[in-house]
């Protein structure tokens, strides 16, 4: 499904990811962990289509596509959902039709008619029931003056209104508390299907319990260094990532 | 032939200048006074009109008319005119425009001349009208000071007067549909006076038309007068076809403790010039000015404010709001003046706009004039741009950037819209807005 090879990338003449190779195959979910600054929402963006990276060099095959030939909303309509890190708020648009918007060309795009005002309300209503969302919510504006876990309800409320093959969650964790956390993943969990396939960043462990991946990725000097199981989260969590740079410098 | 008629018509304009052209229409008009001429309010018709052709019209001199030169509008004759084939539909235009009895009170000024048998004549409680003919015409009215006010005075056909009273209730609005069905190249005018008793509440909404097929030229003066805390809601929509040219004259003289909004709603139009002058005659008064132009084509919107803090102890709120498309261009020319006595006196003014297409234009010009000390003022003119970041996130939906400033533009535009307190009236504006921006909902 998705293919990134030797993906080298700057920001203002800074290589931040350098040499970094990932794959990922339908029904397959992956963590991706890593200090601070190591690129994890640089890479969530790439993938997003967001301005502002220079690519140097590498590929990304999505579906056997050139996915940085395509335009941001090209590659959602192709089934690429990023919840952001840090989701903007757009006062004035509300929820209903900034979704309905986002259905619509998804629909149009897929040849179909715009969807009955009926069946959009259905639609939201059930959505809204996986994350538990407040209903007033409908006619607010896009994530304006919501708190910062309802904003990453709303990225989880967004996909799954958008029902995407490939989504990345970008320390959607952060900022929940307990009940929502798990209210989150849930609602994550319910999407998981052979069909698709989930990247999650994230920097605990916790997250991790609810939605179990198939991968852990490492990412530290641009690249992945160390890939394994579920079990390889819970080590980092137990030892950080400190044996990870020592490991790395022991080899150079 | 052509050349000669060419030159006729050359000649026609040289020789015949706009005065003289609305004093043709003043004495033609007062032919119909016949036998009334000695009354009071055609005197006062009288004596606007000479006092009109002393001042003259404005021009480019004056400040307030630099970036519209009113003369070439009024000059202009039409063309093309084919009287005989056209029909004014009333049936369309009564399904189309008076289809909701339940929440307004409708006005029909049909080329001037109120219809009473579209109006809600019939006694409401708390509402009261009069036309140029009732007895009391000429109460309650000063000389307009300005050309354009004297010429909508001297020459409307009608003066529809509206009285409100306190019993009104303000539950359904009242509409003036002021409708303009005549081709004649000639300037319309009307005249309309609303008097808001004390604590009396009432939503007025004023809205111009004219066919789709022909262009015309109107001028309107809204005389508004609102007693001690009674409170105005107006909102005016102008939405008329890119031949027609519409000005727009209110003058607003606030009494104690009264609150005036206004939403001046342009959305299409060859000309739109509103002119809108408010004063605080007592303390306490509170205006709300709201403004929200979207336009496009080669359409030309005009606003000018004043508002007068002629009293202590007065709040003023200004937000005017544009999105010019293609070709169209826009003025803001907002003045605040407070006045030496008009201590405590709390003025806003902010008028944002976004050019959509790189040959629009837009001159937002504040001007303040405070001569008291005690006084909190300020004022501000952006170019808003679309937000890069919101943007993305939409498009990062699967919204094509096209869409998604649309979308943000809309947003832009809504919060104009927050004088509007008639839900009915608020949703068609945005759908208005939603389709001219190519949303489809
Ligand atoms: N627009 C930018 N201009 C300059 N530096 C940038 C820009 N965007 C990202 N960076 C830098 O790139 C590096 C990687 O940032 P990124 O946000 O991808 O880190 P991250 O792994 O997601 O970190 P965190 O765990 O804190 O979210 C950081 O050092 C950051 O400061
Ligand atoms: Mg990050």
């Amino acid at each position: 499904m998705l293919k990134i090879k030797d993906l080298r990338v700057s920001v203002e003449g800074k290589v931040i990811l350098d040499g970094f190779c990932m794959e990922v195959n339908p029904g397959e979910v992956h963590a991706i962990m890593g200090p601070n600054g190591t690129g994890k929402s640089t890479l969530a963006n790439i993938l997003a289509g967001k301005e502002g990276y220079d690519i140097e060099s590498g590929t990304i095959a999505y579906n056997g596509k050139d996915l940085l030939a395509l335009e941001p909303h090209e590659r959602a309509l192709e089934g690429i959902f990023l919840a952001f890190q840090y989701p903007v708020e757009i006062p004035g648009v509300s929820n209903a039709n900034f979704l309905k918007a986002a259905i619509n060309e998804q629909r149009k795009y897929k040849g179909m008619e715009p969807i009955a005002p009926n069946d959009f309300l259905k639609l939201m209503r059930e959505k809204m029931a996986y994350v538990e969302m407040k209903n007033d919510f409908i006619s607010r504006s896009v994530n304006e003056g919501f708190s910062g876990g309802e904003k990453k309800r709303n990225e989880i409320f967004q996909m799954a209104m958008l029902n995407p093959q490939l989504a990345i969650l970008d320390e959607t964790d952060s900022g929940l508390d307990i009940d929502a956390l798990r209210i989150v993943s849930e609602g994550v969990n319910k999407l998981r299907s052979q069909d698709n396939a989930f990247i999650v960043i994230t920097h605990y462990q916790r997250l991790l319990n609810y939605i179990v991946p198939d991968f852990v990725h490492v990412l530290y000097g641009g690249k992945i260094v160390k890939t394994g199981g579920k079990e390889l989260s819970l080590a980092l969590e137990e030892k950080g990532y400190d044996w990870i740079k020592n490991e790395m410098e022991a080899l150079v | 032939m052509i050349g000669l008629k060419m030159k006729w018509r050359h000649w026609y304009k040289m020789e015949t200048t706009i005065e003289q052209r609305l004093s043709e229409q003043f004495k033609q008009q007062s032919t119909a006074w016949n036998g009334h001429s000695h009354l009071p309010i055609y005197q006062l018709k009288k004596r606007a009109f000479e006092t009109f052709l002393q001042k003259g019209l404005p021009d480019s001199r004056d400040e307030a008319w630099k970036y519209t030169y009113l003369k070439k509008y009024l000059q202009e004759e039409t063309e093309n005119l084919n009287k005989n084939t056209y029909i004014f539909d009333l049936e369309l235009f009564k399904s189309n425009y008076l289809n909701k009895k339940d929440k307004y009170f409708y006005w029909v000024l049909i080329d001037g001349k109120l219809d009473v048998s579209l109006s809600d004549c019939s006694p409401i409680n708390g509402l009261e009208f009069n036309t140029l003919h009732s007895e009391s015409a000429a109460q309650n009215i000063e000389l307009p000071e300005n050309a354009l006010e004297l010429i909508a005075f001297s020459l409307a056909k009608e003066h529809l007067t509206l009285h409100i009273d306190k019993i009104f209730d303000s539950n359904k609005s009242i509409q003036i549909i002021d409708i303009q069905t005549n081709k004649s190249s000639e300037l319309n005018n009307s005249f309309i006076n609303i008097l808001i008793n004390s604590e009396a509440i009432c939503n007025i909404i004023y809205r111009p038309i004219t066919t789709n097929e022909y262009e015309s030229k109107l001028n309107s003066f809204i005389n508004i007068e609102l007693k001690n805390n009674s409170i105005c809601n107006f909102t005016s929509i102008q939405n008329v076809n890119n031949k027609s040219y519409l000005i727009e004259n209110k003058l607003i003289k606030q009494s104690k403790g009264s609150i005036f909004t206004n939403n001046q709603i342009a959305l299409s139009g060859g000309l739109l010039r509103n002119n809108l002058y408010a004063v605080h005659v007592e303390q306490h008064c509170e205006t709300n000015l709201y403004g929200l132009t979207c336009i496009a084509h080669q359409d030309h919107v005009d606003h000018n404010t004043v508002v007068d803090h002629a009293q202590p102890n007065c709040v003023s709120n200004e937000l005017y709001k544009g999105i010019y498309d293609e070709k169209s261009t826009g003025i803001f020319n907002g003045k605040i003046i407070v006045r030496k006595d008009a201590q405590k006196t709390n003025a806003f003014q902010s008028s944002k706009n976004i050019l959509v297409s790189d040959e629009a234009t837009v001159n937002a010009r504040p001007q303040l004039e405070i001569f008291a000390d005690d006084v909190k003022c300020s004022h501000g003119c952006t170019s808003a741009q679309i937000d890069e970041k919101e943007l993305f996130y939409l498009q990062s939906r699967g919204i094509s950037p096209t869409l998604g400033k649309s979308m943000l533009m809309y947003a832009f535009a809504e919060d104009a819209l927050q004088g509007i307190k008639n839900s009915d009236l608020k949703a068609e504006i945005e759908q208005t807005i939603a389709s001219k921006l190519g949303l489809e909902w």
